[in-house]
């Protein structure tokens, strides 16, 4: 059991910075898509429209990357305290 | 702590109503989200309120850890008592005066800048609150019943949610619609001073935890609870395991249960406000004693295997709990008749712009009564442009087939006629919802038609959705009950306000408090033109993976000791 819980501090480990990278890549791609709202926008009532949109995106996600970094950051301890054999029993 | 229960009752009443009380000022906000946002951002900004208000009240869950470490560190070093007296002040002052603050359109942008730093300071209170209450509870518990007693302070969340949907939705029920959504929504706000004040009164006539005291007066406590909770790795070993092995899936079965069950019988299966939330209540109702049940039995079998059951339980069933509350609420598969006597349509013809005479507002309600006594109310509008100048309209009468008439001068050459028309409405079509309003070519431009569709379920369908989410509440007490007794015997008393705070409040605040906003951010992202409503079961892969993920870091490192002697520095639940 021992050896299987070292073995999942590794996926842990590894889950941590997966996550990261999920999750800036996701940002990076809404916003890309909330940009090309606002340049795709023929009128000014769309172009107010698509600005708030992108606006939003920025809230959203911005929330999304400063909490959840740290907690993956986190992760990857937890997975590394595992991998030591600290939960070991 | 001996084996002595003599005033254990007072102090977990005098805990628990405070608590209770905070959980109430705290879910108020969240269920008036939608008329806090129309009183307190631009009329103009439609879903970007909305979504501010969202964001503030996600605010509100992403400073609980902080709440958790300020006061939580405060309770290590002053004490228990007067840390948490001091959270339900802040708590109470913080929600009488969001009832005080006047609306966007007296004070401009002040008001929502009031609103959010309000909403932040309710955050922190609430992160203060909980630790302090179920450490107080369990220091004056005896061992071998401590899940029982902590499990009375863990009713109070769920309570509180009880309370706040209770008070708005009598409020809204005596003073009518209108009135409520005007300045009635303020009542639950200023209640609260009432509630706060009766509690603050209660918890000062309380004594410091005996633990506590114990340690003070052995010059025993931490002089940084902070540094020695999160830098010490014999302890932030511990709190990483509470957070990824039990308080991370726990808030995710937590909110999943009850604010996203209502959330989505409401928004997506278009259940109307008062049955939507009277769903809830009676399933909570129903389901709240099993938190202390499901207490009461950790002491007897463990913490552990209790927790994980409850997220398992969620993972394996939470898609076809909610498919089958979409197949309850779905037109198409009512097996009933429409009661054709008390069926009607009311269709309408309005100009909306008096100095454009081409653009119209069209709106008509179809009200669907069903033998079952279901009634399901869709009300259609749609703004349209018209090629020429608007003469004249009338509504011939015909009003399952014609919604309007109309007479159009045609480039100078006398009169033409246009007719819209609206699909046939029978009751059990629920495509007639999605029906496009359809124009002959007088029309030049149609806006999106915005379709609202209001359902009062038959009562056999209205008993199982409480059905569903009585289980929901059942997994809900599975993983909350025991988890106050598992978290204070996972910390020595010198610290345990501190550590136990944050792992409970970043599971609650972050992963959990985040259930409705970022499952909607997922659905958000299936919906293509293909499919424009997007997969509604989509947001639930959120909860699914998280409580996934805790489930498998619970079984494989967390252990399930009982008997726990909680002034033990040695942790029980990794060491043998």
């Amino acid at each position: 059991m021992n050896t299987i819980r070292k073995i999942f501090g590794l996926i842990w480990i590894l889950l941590g910075p997966a996550v990261i990278y999920f999750i800036i890549y996701n940002a990076v791609n809404v916003l890309g898509k909330a940009d090309k709202a606002i340049a795709a926008a023929t009128s000014e009532a769309a172009r107010a429209t698509a600005e708030a949109g992108r606006t939003n995106t920025i809230l959203q996600w911005g929330i999304i990357v400063i909490i959840f970094i740290p907690i993956a950051f986190g992760l990857i301890i937890f997975g590394k305290f595992a991998l030591q054999g600290e939960y070991d029993r | 702590m001996s084996n002595n229960t003599k005033g254990i009752w007072k102090v977990i009443g005098a805990s628990s109503v405070g608590t209770l009380i905070e959980w109430y000022d705290f879910y108020i906000f969240g269920s008036l989200a939608t008329i806090i946002s129309k009183q307190f951002f631009p009329e103009d900004a439609g879903t970007s309120a909305l979504l501010s208000t969202l964001a503030i009240f996600a605010a509100g869950f992403i400073v609980r850890p902080f709440g958790a470490l300020v006061f939580g560190r405060l309770g290590d070093i002053i004490g228990r008592k007067y840390t948490f007296l001091l959270t339900l002040i802040l708590m109470g002052g913080s929600t009488f005066a969001i009832g005080l603050i006047p609306g966007y359109k007296s004070i401009g942008f002040a008001a929502p800048l009031l609103i959010l730093l309000l909403r932040l300071v309710q955050g922190l209170a609430l992160g203060g609150e909980y630790g302090g209450a179920a450490t107080y509870v369990a220091e004056h518990s005896p061992n071998h019943r401590r899940g029982f007693f902590t499990s009375w302070i863990q009713t109070t969340a769920t309570l509180g949610l009880f309370l706040s949907l209770g008070i708005i939705l009598f409020t809204r029920t005596e003073m009518g619609v209108e009135k409520f959504g005007d300045w009635g929504w303020r009542i639950p706000f200023l209640l609260s001073s009432i509630l706060v004040i009766i509690s603050i009164y209660i918890r000062l006539k309380m004594k410091e935890s005996p633990m506590f005291s114990k340690i003070k007066s052995e010059g025993k406590t931490s002089s940084n609870p902070l540094k020695e909770s999160f830098v010490h790795k014999i302890n932030l070993k511990m709190v990483l395991l509470a957070l990824f092995g039990a308080t991370m899936g726990q808030g995710v079965i937590w909110y999943t249960g009850q604010f996203y069950a209502q959330s989505f019988i409401e928004n997506t299966c278009k259940v109307n406000f008062e049955q939507s939330r009277t769903i809830i209540l009676w399933a909570i109702v129903f389901a709240t004693p099993f938190f202390v049940v499901f207490g009461t039995l950790s002491d007897k079998i463990g913490r552990k295997w209790i927790m994980l059951l409850g997220m398992l339980l969620g993972i394996l069933t939470y898609r076809p709990i909610y498919q089958a509350f979409l197949d309850y609420t779905n037109p198409a598969t009512k097996r009933s008749l429409v009661d054709i006597a008390k069926t009607h349509t009311t269709p309408k013809l309005a100009v909306i712009e008096a100095k454009d005479k081409t653009k119209f507002l069209v709106s008509a309600v179809y009200d669907s009564v069903f033998t079952d006594g279901a009634e399901y109310k869709f009300t259609k509008t749609d703004t349209i442009t018209l090629k020429n100048e608007f003469l004249h309209a009338s509504d011939p009468g015909n009003a399952d087939t014609l919604l309007g008439f109309m007479a159009m001068k045609k480039d100078g050459e006398g009169m033409d006629t246009g007719f819209v028309k609206l699909k046939s409405m029978n009751g059990s079509e629920s495509s007639v919802a999605k029906t496009d309003t359809l124009f002959l070519d007088v029309v030049k431009k149609s806006v999106k038609p915005n379709t609202i569709i209001e359902k009062a379920v038959d009562p056999h369908t209205f008993r199982m959705m409480i059905l569903l989410v009585f289980i929901q509440i059942i997994y809900v007490t599975m993983v909350y009950g025991p988890i106050a007794a598992f978290l204070v015997e996972l910390f020595p008393t010198r610290i345990r306000y501190t550590s136990m705070s944050l792992p409970y409040h970043i599971g609650n605040g972050v992963f959990g408090g985040l259930v409705p906003f970022l499952s909607t951010l997922i659905i958000e992202y299936t919906k293509t033109p293909a499919n424009p409503a997007g997969s509604p079961l989509a947001g639930l892969w959120y909860p699914i993976s998280v409580a996934s993920v805790c489930f498998i870091v619970g079984l494989l490192y967390i252990s399930n000791k009982k008997d726990y002697e909680v002034m033990d520095d040695v942790n029980v639940y990794v060491h043998d």
